[in-house]
Order: C-alpha cells, then structure tokens, then sequence
C-alpha cells in the first residue's frame, strides 16, 4: 500500500526549528501532540476545505479533530467567511465595538438556556480565569475544587505540580478530586467550611488518552445541591463541550438550572471572529 | 530552588550511584579497583544511606545499610551535599585502618568521575571521551530523576497521582537503558529484566543523546527531528517529561 510521503512538512519543520521552540510547539506539533510515529503525520496544512485539510505535500486529510473543536460547520463554510469578511471590511480591531456585539450576545443569550448575560473574550482561558475571579469575588473566599486531569487553559491555577514557572503558591488554593466522585466532592467541602469559593469542571471528562465519559446518574444534581447548600460558585467549562450535547447548554442537558457561569470557546457565527464567550445568571451562587 | 534533602538523595543515589560506571567504561578506574575487596557505606543523618561494593575488580552500589568495612557518617543531607563538593569530610565511624583506600583509590575515583562529569569542554571533541560523558551523564540524569520524584517537594507533588508502569529510556544501538517503575507515590530505578515497559523513551544514538542532553539540541525539537522517539502509554512518559527538567535545577 502506497503511504502519504511528508517530505515538505520535514523541509519545512528544518527551517521552523531554527526560529521557533520546539519547530511547532503546543499540541499542534510533534512532541506535546503525541505524533507516533512522527513519520505518519503531516506537520504543517496547505489549505482546507469542509471537512477537509491538504498539507504542504499535498496529502488530503479528514479532519476529525473539527481544528480541535471549533469547526463543527467546516473549513470556509461560505455563510460563515462571506459574513466575517462583510464586518471586516467594515472595520477590523476598531476602538469601539460594533453594535453586532449585542445581536450576538442576544443571539447567545436566547440559545443558551440559563445564560442571562454573555460576555466576550479572546480565548477559553482567560474565561475560566474570570469565572474563578467572580467566584472569589462573590462569596470572598480563596479555594477552589478542580477535577484532576481537567483542561481548564494554560494560566498558571490551571497547571499541575511540576510544570516550569509555576509556583507551589500559585496553586496552593486549588483541591483536586477525581472525576465523577461526588464523595470526594462532598469530603473537601466538609474539610474547608466557608473556605470554597468555587467549583469548576467540565459537564463530562475528555480527559487526555482517555474515552470521553459521562458522569454518574444524578451526580451533577447532588453536585449542584451541595454548592447550593454551602454557598460555593458551582462553574462548568464548556470551552470544549459547548453545543455537543445540547445546543441549549450541556447544564440544560444534564437539568440543572442557576449555573452560576459557563463558558463556550472559539464561537464561529456570522460576522464574528473565532472568540470565547461567558455566559451567567445574575444569582449567585 | 533545590531542596537539600533531594539534594542528598540525588548526589548519593543519583551520582554516587553511577561510580559503578565509571568502573566499567573508564580503564584507569578499573585498575584503581583492581584487587580491592571492600565495602564502604555512606549514611546521611535524616537522609540516603547506600554502600558502594567493590568486589573481585567490580564495582556495585546497593541502597541501605550493610556490612562494610569503611562506615562514613553524616551528620546531616548538608554536610553530605558539602563533602560532594569537597568542601566537607566525613566522620569516619568503622574502616580507619582502611582510610588509605579513602585518601588514594577512592579519591582518585571520583576524580576520574569527576573528569567525564565535569569535562573541560576541549576534551568533548575526542568522540571516544564524548561517548562515555553522554552515558554517564545519561545514567545520572535518569537514577537522579527518581530521587527528584521521591524527595523534592514538588516531585513528590507530582508523584502523588501518576499512573502506574514503568518505563524504559535507552539509548539506540547501545545496552545503554535506565527502567523506571511508576505508581502513585512513587518511582524507582528498577533492574532491567523485573518488569515490561508500558512506553518508551529512545535516543535515537549517543550523539544525540549528548546533544540533547547537554542542551545543544532541546527536547521538544528532538522529538520533531525522530532523534528522541517517545511510544507507549502516554501518561506514564508526560510525567517523567515534568521531573526531567527539574534534574537539571540540582546537577547544574
């Protein structure tokens, strides 16, 4: 069987190594992305269309990744790029922001069944920094519960032990749990009265070589009683998870109701740029 | 940020450890040992204790106490750190009849140690004094990697929830090979036939390794390049991949 040939993407890698860490760093490039055998993957994309992606050596993919996650429409959905390119020729980075703001954030509100507000930032992470922050802000307490293994971004409370740069004190307030463990849960809130501000984690686990998992039968209801009970911000990242499971919100799929504030990454809709949005209840918790 | 307790463990575990190396790849540290049947053990107050066996012209270190004919106390993970710096002695408990070993053989071991760890950068030009440096220092970088997961703060933050198995790091076209055994709470060099890999960490020659190793070509780069090949079970290779780094920060 004839194989896909890479030597383009490997001419190409020589050069980026020269100017760039690592050649391609993060999970897009061959050493956090886990290529292996390195010699079976593409490193860099020529151009894409629909489900589609070439790479440099002219090798047609399907992209099962979606661009890890974003692209549920498809690379150069016409509907999509025809209104992004109408806004951006009417100004691109301007001071003020366009009044097409607030057709989205209404647009958002509307879908998304608990939000009452929507909020727009330029990447997942620094909305679950804001939810964490709101959370301190809100019941003036310091810790929050984690679920070990979760991808919450790259700022430094969302890191591990170990990681270079981070500090033991920048994660001296998170508790970890394990994921669907609702004891645990339980234990830490018992452990640390009044010291909770809030708990973050995704509605199921995507965890890293792993299968995605729902959780437990009831376990986000008891979850969200026990926040309740104890005054803790309870925070679903739905960065990743947003509309695959309801297009009303994964908490509206799992019925719950008052989420204090999820959050839903690189939203491609008409006439606005890939973005992160936050969306809340004005109750907290 | 280095914790002199990991320290300690590192410097006896780690670089004491590889002595039985140097032996084996360095001719004149072979004669140096040549005929000498003893056992001299290192015991660090609240730290490490191993000896270093040398037996019928070979050399071997086994971890805790034992038998010896030369004991060397420590009163502290401090005061051994010091003496690997030469800025200490030992107090000497059992073996003083034996001390003339200690002063000549030993020294002069070290020293030879010292000269492939330590090197004067022209002599990483001889290809032959460049091979055995890359091997010991792989050695060392990889039996200082459990001590770090074991003893430094944050290692053993990291330990705490890792997954279990064990991995191999080899360097290609060699027997050169370093197992290390995970499970949550801990990591230990194991011996090379107890246990299969569940992944793999490949050096793809000694050249590589020691540019690697030695920071001329890094790691991430490395593994773009196939001259470092990582397979298996993942999990296990991410977190020796996160104390790997942190060897470094104590053998600088």
């Amino acid at each position: 069987m004839e194989t896909y040939q890479y030597s383009k993407s490997k001419e190409l890698f020589e050069r980026a190594a020269k100017v760039i860490p690592g050649g391609i760093y993060g999970h897009l490039g061959p050493a956090n992305g886990c290529f292996i055998p390195k010699e079976a993957f593409p490193f860099f994309s020529d151009h894409a269309e629909g489900a589609y992606f070439w790479d440099v050596d002219g090798n047609r993919f399907i992209d099962y990744m979606c661009a890890y996650g974003p692209n549920i429409l498809g690379y150069n959905d016409p509907d999509v790029d025809r209104a992004a390119m109408e806004q951006a020729k009417r100004g691109n980075c301007v001071v003020s922001p366009s009044s097409v703001m607030i057709d989205f954030a209404e647009e958002l509100v509307s879908t998304v069944a608990m939000a009452d507000w929507a909020f727009f930032a330029k990447n997942g992470g620094d909305v679950t920094s804001l939810a964490i922050m709101t959370a301190r802000a809100a019941t003036n307490r310091k810790k929050t519960i984690l679920v070990r293994g979760n991808y919450h971004g790259v700022a430094p409370w969302t890191q591990g032990h170990g990681c270079g740069g981070v500090l033991a004190e920048e994660l001296s307030n998170n508790l970890y749990v394990d994921w669907n463990d609702y004891e645990q849960v339980e234990n830490l809130v018992k452990k640390y009265p009044g010291e909770i501000a809030c708990f973050m984690s995704t509605p199921y686990w995507h965890g890293n070589f792993v299968e995605n998992q729902l959780p437990a039968r009831e376990y986000w209801q008891k979850i969200r009683k026990l926040c309740t009970d104890n005054g803790i911000v309870l925070a679903i990242d739905d960065v990743r998870c947003g509309f695959r499971l309801d297009m009303e919100g994964s908490d509206h799929y799992f019925g719950l109701k008052r989420i204090s504030c999820v959050s839903a990454r690189r939203l491609r809709t008409a006439g606005m740029c890939p973005r992160s949005a936050g969306w809340r209840n004005c109750a907290m918790p | 940020m280095t914790n002199q307790t990991a320290k300690a463990y590192i410097n006896l575990n780690g670089v004491l450890r590889c002595l039985p190396y140097v032996c084996a790849l360095d001719q004149p540290a072979k004669e140096l040992i040549s005929g000498r049947n003893l056992t001299i053990q290192f015991k660090v107050r609240n730290g490490p204790i191993a000896r270093l066996v040398f037996e019928n012209g070979i050399c071997r270190f086994e971890k805790g106490k034992g038998k010896s004919q030369i004991k060397l106390n420590f009163s502290s993970p401090e005061h051994f750190n010091r003496m690997m710096e030469g800025k200490a002695n030992p107090s000497i408990s059992k073996g003083l009849l034996k001390i003339g070993f200690l002063t000549k053989e030993f020294m002069q071991l070290t020293k030879r140690m010292e000269y492939y760890l330590k090197p004067d950068p022209a002599l990483l030009a001889d290809p032959s004094f460049r091979e055995v440096n890359t091997i010991l220092t792989f050695y060392v970088a990889f039996h200082s990697l459990a001590e770090v997961g074991m003893h430094d703060p944050v290692g053993v933050q990291v330990m705490k929830h890792v997954k279990r198995g064990v991995l191999a790091a080899a360097i290609e076209h060699t027997d050169v090979k370093v197992m290390l055994k995970l499970s949550p709470g801990s990591i230990e060099v194991v011996s090379k036939d107890d246990d299969l890999p569940v992944c793999r960490l490949r050096f793809a020659s000694v050249d590589k390794t020691y540019e690697v190793l030695s920071g001329k070509l890094d790691f991430l780069t490395a593994i773009g390049f196939g001259d470092v090949r990582m397979e298996g079970f993942m999990p296990v290779m991410q977190t020796v991949e996160h104390i790997l780094p942190m060897v470094n920060t104590y053998l600088a």
